[in-house]
């Protein structure tokens, strides 16, 4: 029953199913297929996952001992400032919003994006708006050098790279808000018949949810740049205490958007993730409507809980207390995930390949994010952490073991579909391990950092810290070198890989495994007639695991 | 082995674009007013 979808066999009454030949600019950079926007995207990401990189190591080499003696510090802040830039709107955002492109259409039975042309809009916005961003290092008075935050005023007090920055952001929020347009009325509209909401894949399933979200908050933040950016040049007061402004309400603004934007980059994780247990367990997902539930209720809490960020700004102890416990309130359904993801490992019939491994640490890395994350949020506790490394360790726990674990493992589990071709498991997990090693060698020791004190975006130190800061600058060394080695195993795989099956993993469900590895260019040009045995998940009590 | 599925008639690809456009342009109309509305609480609610 594999590759018995009508598009896997040749059709004499219509083309559409045949790529017509293209060339190289017009396939590329005017292309409306959402497989190779996708393919852009997940480039793009990962150019921008390497420059987002390299600026950790300029940050990590003056941190490796104590005294100033890589870069001066004006540059450091610049570092610590582009890099959360770099990585959260150019690396992770993109990352997921390129697997979205690939796999929704696939996975709901669409022949492509509901809106093809704004896809194609969509991605190309990026590369200028971060051309805007990254031109900025070479301007006489640096890139903006105020933290990814930009609180005001700190943030206004660089030059014309204020300017270009909040430029560069609107950019990437359009960009983020038409993609998550897309994602909407692909899934709202597009879905082949008998695909009902509670049937389609998680994975599908937590990426609706999460453009709910940007279309959201990314408005937000732009409402708020824009302030900031009257503030600087056309004399408003906003954010200026001076004129009447407050600053304190730049930060409410700020993380009204910015708390759900953590949870825009972890959500498709949680649904890549509930992918890719289930494959290698070989069990259907344990509560798959309660995951959904759970992705929903992780998304509503995420606008009422902003000011846990800010809880050393200075707010009434009722407000304290409400937010502290609002927070508290997000490990439930977060709890419910972690149960799930383990009682669907449970008694299953595990393999390790590489996808699986990732995912697996991703729930125990991710996880350990979390309970720091609940040490954040018992306000007597986040005064003494708030600044300090721990948040540093908290979030990169949470953002690189979380949702990068888990682009990286969609990536190995996707790849046979997308290429036709199988990577090499062994170098697969050699990355896999190395990166194991080296990830926690890098953010484990920022925990004990935190704890004992250590500010963070300060690029000297007392002595006291030394030791930690070495182990943890080693650790970054050691991780700069992973992605680099992903490629190598990923073109690779392409050159000498042996030929992917249709469902590439014996236990995969999910309408992409009905397609030929690779898909046709256009693939489901005809909505395809569903089976509950194709379904990753729905009525289980019919699925046939051959 | 599964039936050939029948392609969509043109009168239902023509109301899934009509569907696809009142969706987008939803949402689109939600994330401008949401722009525009906390700008006028920058400017209002001082």
């Amino acid at each position: 029953m594999v590759a018995t979808h009508p598009d896997a066999v040749p059709h004499d009454d219509h083309h559409d199913d045949h790529a017509h030949p293209q060339g190289f600019v017009e396939r590329w950079f005017f292309s409306t297929n959402h497989k190779d926007i996708g393919t852009l995207y997940l480039i793009f990401s990962f150019v921008m996952f390497i420059i987002g990189a390299a600026f950790s190591v300029v940050i990590r080499a003056e941190l490796a001992v104590p005294g100033l003696q890589a870069v001066d510090p004006e540059f450091f802040n610049q570092m610590t400032t582009l890099h959360a830039l770099v990585m959260i709107f150019g690396g992770i955002m993109p990352a997921f919003v390129g697997l979205g492109n690939w796999m929704i259409p696939l996975q709901v039975g669409a022949p492509d994006m509901a809106l093809p042309r704004m896809n194609n809009w969509s991605f190309w916005i990026l590369p200028f708006a971060f051309t805007l961003l990254l031109m900025t290092l070479f301007f006489p008075g640096g890139a903006p050098a105020g933290g990814w935050t930009m609180y005001p005023p700190l943030s206004l007090q660089g030059g014309a790279s204020v300017a270009f920055m909040v430029f560069a952001i609107h950019m990437m929020g359009i960009s983020s808000i038409m993609g998550a347009i897309n994602i909407i009325a692909t899934v709202l509209n597009m879905r082949a018949p008998g695909m009902d909401l509670l049937k389609m894949p998680i994975f599908t399933w937590s990426w609706l949810i999460t453009a709910f979200l940007l279309i959201a908050v990314m408005p937000v933040l732009a409402g708020a740049v824009t302030m900031l950016l009257t503030d600087k040049f056309f004399m408003t007061s906003f954010f200026n205490a001076a004129g009447g402004g407050d600053p304190v309400m730049y930060q409410h603004i700020f993380w009204f958007f910015g708390h759900p934007e953590v949870y825009i980059m972890i959500l498709p994780a949680f649904g890549i993730v509930s992918e890719i247990l289930p494959t290698f367990s070989r069990k259907p997902l344990f509560g798959y409507q309660a995951m959904v539930y759970a992705i929903a209720s992780i998304a509503f809490l995420s606008f009422i809980v902003w000011a846990h960020h800010m809880f050393t700004v200075g707010m009434p102890l009722g407000g304290e207390i409400y937010f502290m416990f609002a927070t508290m309130l997000i490990a439930v359904p977060t709890g419910v995930k972690v149960f799930n993801w383990v009682s669907t490992m449970w008694r299953g019939s595990l393999s390790f390949e590489t996808p699986m491994l990732w995912a697996i640490s991703f729930v125990i890395l991710f996880t350990i994010g979390g309970f720091s994350g609940l040490m954040l949020a018992i306000v007597p506790a986040d005064f003494q952490y708030h600044d300090t490394y721990f948040v540093v360790a908290h979030f990169h726990y949470v953002l690189v073991t979380g949702a990068l674990f888990a682009i990286i493992a969609a990536t190995y589990y996707w790849w046979p579909k997308w290429t036709g071709r199988m990577y090499n498991e062994t170098m697969g997990k050699i990355h896999f391990w190395w990166t194991m090693v080296f990830v926690n060698l890098l953010f484990f020791p920022q925990h004990f950092l935190g704890l004992a004190g250590m500010p963070r975006r300060i690029p000297d130190y007392n002595v006291v810290f030394a030791d930690w800061n070495m182990i943890s600058s080693i650790g970054a060394f050691g991780m700069f070198v992973t992605p680099f080695f992903m490629a190598f195993v990923l073109w690779r795989s392409l050159k000498v890989g042996a030929p992917a099956a249709a469902r590439a993993w014996e236990g995969a469900r999910g309408l992409e495994w009905t397609l030929p590895s690779p898909p046709p260019h256009h693939s489901f040009t005809r909505p395809p007639v569903i089976r509950d045995g194709d379904l990753a998940h729905g009525d289980f009590a019919h699925m046939d695991y051959e | 082995m599964r039936q050939p599925p029948a392609p969509l008639t043109s009168e239902q690809a023509a109301a899934r674009r009509r569907s696809v456009r009142r969706t987008a342009w939803l949402f689109a109309a939600v994330a401008v007013a949401i722009y525009v509305a906390f700008l006028l609480s920058g400017v209002l609610g001082r």
